[in-house]
């Protein structure tokens, strides 16, 4: 008798453990259901791009809690040095904020990588000696693109231009070998 | 004037007309104690003659600057564009 009742629990246990695997592999793929999503959602994506002609558009990284930071900073910078806080810090006889519009490269690829931040447009670069004033920033075609792979686009490299003072007139430099 | 001569010129005007003149490419000119080697010639705009060609096919002249090279220390620089202070 307790081996049939055994023998029965058994069965029956592992019928319903089957059962539910089952059941759990027919309706509750998790897996499955996320890769049909994603697939859905980058066919969307193509289908916007090319909707929109988005072309080398990069979508931007979400900014971090230091991204945060940095931007109150700067906004906090902003608004000490319009007119009116200028004068107040003047009145108050606090040092005023100054931003460095000056760099010093010490070889020519310190310089070149200056010259290729767009963040350092209209800034004074010194290399050898000589004040260089960056009109416009270069670009160079990294082999890091953010794209599907079958949306390749490359930037065009474009060479920076700078201006410098050579005697009583200033020349525009578009490269510099 | 031949490849091997040097032009000292005393004015930027000079120095531009020198830039405008196609058998100067590969020259040198010295300017304010800087040696300027033109490697393209430069095109003046030409206004567009009157009764030349159709209406709507008039030639136009595609004006540009003359581009420079010149050392500085042991750069070289390619100079597009020339100002006054």
């Amino acid at each position: 008798m307790f081996k049939f009742l055994l023998i029965w629990f058994l069965v029956n246990y592992s019928y319903e453990n089957v059962s539910d695997t089952y059941k759990s592999y027919k309706i509750e793929n998790s897996i499955q259901e996320m890769s049909s999503f994603i697939d859905k959602q980058q066919f969307r994506e193509d289908q916007l791009r090319g909707h929109c002609n988005l072309q080398n558009f990069v979508m931007k990284d979400k900014p971090t809690y230091y991204d945060d930071i940095l931007d109150f900073v700067i906004d906090v910078k902003h608004t000490l040095i319009t007119p009116l806080y200028r004068k107040l810090i003047h009145s108050l006889n606090y040092p005023e904020l100054i931003s460095t519009k000056q760099m010093n490269a010490t070889t020519y690829e310190d310089f070149m990588n200056l010259s290729h931040t767009p963040d350092n447009k209209g800034k004074e670069i010194i290399y050898e000696g000589y004040t260089y004033i960056l009109l416009h920033s270069g670009i160079k075609v990294d082999a890091n693109v953010y794209n599907y792979s079958n949306q390749l686009s490359y930037p065009i490299p474009k060479n920076p231009i700078w201006s410098i003072q050579l005697g009583g007139h200033i020349v525009t430099i578009s490269d510099i070998k | 004037m031949s490849s091997d001569e040097v032009l000292i010129v005393t004015s930027k005007n000079e120095l531009l007309s020198f830039g405008y003149i196609y058998d100067n490419i590969g020259k040198e000119v010295v300017y304010e104690g800087q040696t300027y080697s033109l490697s393209k010639h430069g095109i003046r705009y030409i206004y567009p003659l009157l009764f030349l060609g159709y209406p709507t096919q008039s030639p136009v002249t595609k004006p540009r600057k003359p581009v420079w090279t010149t050392k500085l220390g042991e750069l070289t620089l390619i100079i597009s564009d020339i100002l006054q202070i």
